[in-house]
């Protein structure tokens, strides 16, 4: 697997199977995007996020994000049926998706070449028939391995079996018998999906395996037995002097330094870290925990860059946008140049579009509202930045050393005395107290 | 085998950039007509983003730019969106700075940028007009609405012409 390879429900758009875009999407949470991460359901409203991420949401403002239901975390159950789909559909996700863009490849003429060597031989009868024999002989290599049937869109085999004959370089995998280039087959059988690919077809086993699987594993974890640790209550803050508030996070076991706001902050996220573990079938241990609490602490806790700086900093249409990022984003922009492009090209008859400068060095306006339909390379490159931020542990600590010109200043102190909200650039504690009285979610006393 | 569920986090370290890097995927494959965003630095915590103006109201034909800005509690809290087009309404002030009950009080965790977005674009064709940070554009809209169009023309700047 890419190491920016970071899937979303989207990677089915283009395959065989965009019908699963919406199925995977129901079994990721709303808040985070990710898949359920022990899902819970409201009991007053019925929906389901992850356990942290509406434990999160209530300690901001006591409602369901879905439909702003009022919701006290005694009305949060674990959501049983969908852990298990999420379980099972992630594991059978890289194999069934490996299968619907190969399929969807081979449908298309312009990138049958790049998929299949073996089968282009330069025939005289016109792409069609090239088209039908790629997909037939897929149907058929499927249905000696695959329990999935791909029917021929016309409904007939017209018997046009291509012998199985690889390009030069290229072999099948030992156990699962995809093709791969030579060099790849011993990094790949690492976690080569052997046991789903071996099914042969029988559907029944196929699911029997994956039983077993994940008794296997349920097993193991067993052997690993960790006490099922008991929620905590939310305290009320607004009573707890700081040397009492303290006292409490020491008898947590969690770090006692910085203001009382901070502390609060921190027992905050330390609850939502540790009730949200009590909702898994499987809680970690609190030194997972703890390190949790200190991922925190350095992207949103006490060591968190100062956000707010940097974003006033930062100016929409500034050159030092331009030039600090212009590496990172070259690629980018000149891949949604071409899509654009194209699309304007598609659309010449459409309605004026009110921007087109064409000249300008502005990214904004290279990109026009559709110029990243079906646009993989930008896609990649999107992954992979994600993917390098998310390695770089901090989202904010590789941003912007320093840089800033006099324009900027000058424009933040002016923005600053004009503002009418106070401060919007401000940054809110994530789990600042609400300004409105709240019923305390734990403890039904309200604080203010 | 696919990453248990138990022993993935996503706790302490929830990542505003995967978030966002989700929403874009979204964006970038099903685009909205009217509505365009993407991130202008590499840890997508600041995105560029433009509205259309929606037909039949006194904005129509004209585009909008605007920037968005994620703190690492998004998407606890809501962005600060601020309009970089000069705009001519009712809830929108001379800086860009918006009054939109979702980018304050009403936001939800699940909201994003695109129904970010789609708010915006409604709000210009029914602004509120009973708490407006610019009084004068309030009353026109009540009392006269070609002078108010007069307004938002003379006041709108293609993206192409704003300077820096
Ligand atoms: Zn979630
Ligand atoms: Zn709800
Ligand atoms: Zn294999």
């Amino acid at each position: 697997m890419n190491s920016f390879d970071v899937p979303d429900s989207t990677d089915w758009s283009r395959t065989a199977l965009p019908l699963f875009e919406p199925l995977e999407a129901s079994l990721r949470c709303e808040v985070c995007k990710e898949f359920y991460v022990n899902p819970v359901i409201t009991t007053s409203c019925s929906h389901t996020f992850c356990s942290i991420c509406i434990r999160r949401c209530l300690s901001t403002d006591g409602r369901c994000p879905a439909c702003k239901t009022n919701v006290s975390t005694h009305q949060l159950l674990p959501n049983i049926a969908v852990r298990d789909l999420v379980k099972h559909f992630e594991e059978a996700r890289p194999k069934a998706l490996d299968l619907a863009r190969r399929e969807h490849n081979a449908d298309q003429p312009n990138n049958k070449r790049k998929l299949d060597e073996s089968d282009i031989e330069q025939n005289d009868l016109g792409s069609r028939t090239r088209l039908r024999r790629t997909r037939t002989r897929i149907i058929a290599d499927g249905l000696q391995r695959d329990p999935i049937e791909v029917p021929d869109s016309e409904g007939e085999d017209d018997g046009a079996y291509v012998p199985d004959h690889l390009p030069e370089g290229v072999v099948r995998c030992p156990i699962c018998q995809t093709p791969m280039k030579e060099e790849q087959v011993f990094s790949h059988l690492e976690d080569c999906p052997s046991e789903v690919s071996q099914s042969a077809g029988n559907g029944r086993q196929t699911r029997s395996t994956t039983n077993n699987a994940s008794s296997r594993s349920t097993q193991r974890r067993q052997n690993e037995p960790s006490p099922t640790p008991t929620r905590l209550p939310q305290l009320n803050y607004h009573l707890l002097k700081d040397v009492a508030l303290k006292k409490k996070l020491q008898e947590l076991g969690i770090p006692t330094w910085g203001k009382s706001q901070l502390l609060i902050r921190r027992h905050t996220e330390w609850l939502h870290l540790w009730n949200s573990n009590c909702d898994s079938e499987n809680p970690r241990p609190k030194k997972q925990l703890l390190q949790d609490l200190e991922n925190w602490e350095r992207t949103s806790g006490g060591r968190a860059a100062s956000t707010e700086s940097k974003i006033m900093q930062k100016d929409f249409n500034g050159q030092m946008h331009a030039s600090v990022h212009k590496d990172q984003f070259s690629a980018l922009i000149e891949s949604a140049r071409k899509k654009r492009e194209a699309v304007e090209q598609d659309q010449t008859q459409g309605e004026a579009h009110s921007t087109t400068g064409e000249d300008s060095a502005e990214q904004q306006s290279e990109l026009q509202s559709k110029p990243y339909e079906g646009n993989n390379e930008a896609l990649a490159t999107i992954r992979e930045k994600v993917a390098a931020v998310n390695r770089s542990g901090s989202t904010l600590a590789s941003l912007e050393a320093g840089a800033t010109s006099p324009t900027t200043l000058a424009r933040t102190a002016t923005s600053s005395h004009l503002n009418p909200f106070g401060s919007p650039s401000k940054i809110v504690p994530m789990f600042e107290m609400p300004a409105e009285p709240v019923v305390d979610a734990e403890s039904s006393t309200t604080f203010q | 085998m696919a990453l248990s569920a138990g022993t993935r986090s996503n706790g302490g370290s929830a990542n505003v950039a995967q978030r966002l890097q989700k929403e874009l995927m979204d964006i970038m494959t099903h685009p909205t007509p009217g509505i365009s965003a993407f991130p202008v630095d590499e840890n997508m915590t600041s995105w560029a983003a433009t509205i259309d103006g929606p037909a039949d109201t006194p904005y129509a034909g004209l585009t909008f730019k605007l920037s968005m800005e994620f703190a690492t509690t998004y998407p606890y809290t809501a962005p600060t969106v601020l309009f970089k087009t000069p705009i001519y309404h009712p809830n929108v002030d001379f800086s860009g700075r918006i009054c939109l009950d979702i980018l304050k009080e009403k936001w939800a965790a699940t909201m994003s940028v695109s129904s970010v977005l789609l708010s915006l674009q409604s709000l210009l064709g029914e602004p509120n007009n009973s708490s407006p940070l610019n009084g004068q554009a309030a009353e026109l809209w009540d009392k006269d609405m070609v002078e108010y169009k007069r307004l938002v023309i003379a006041r709108h700047k293609n993206p192409e012409e704003l300077e820096t």
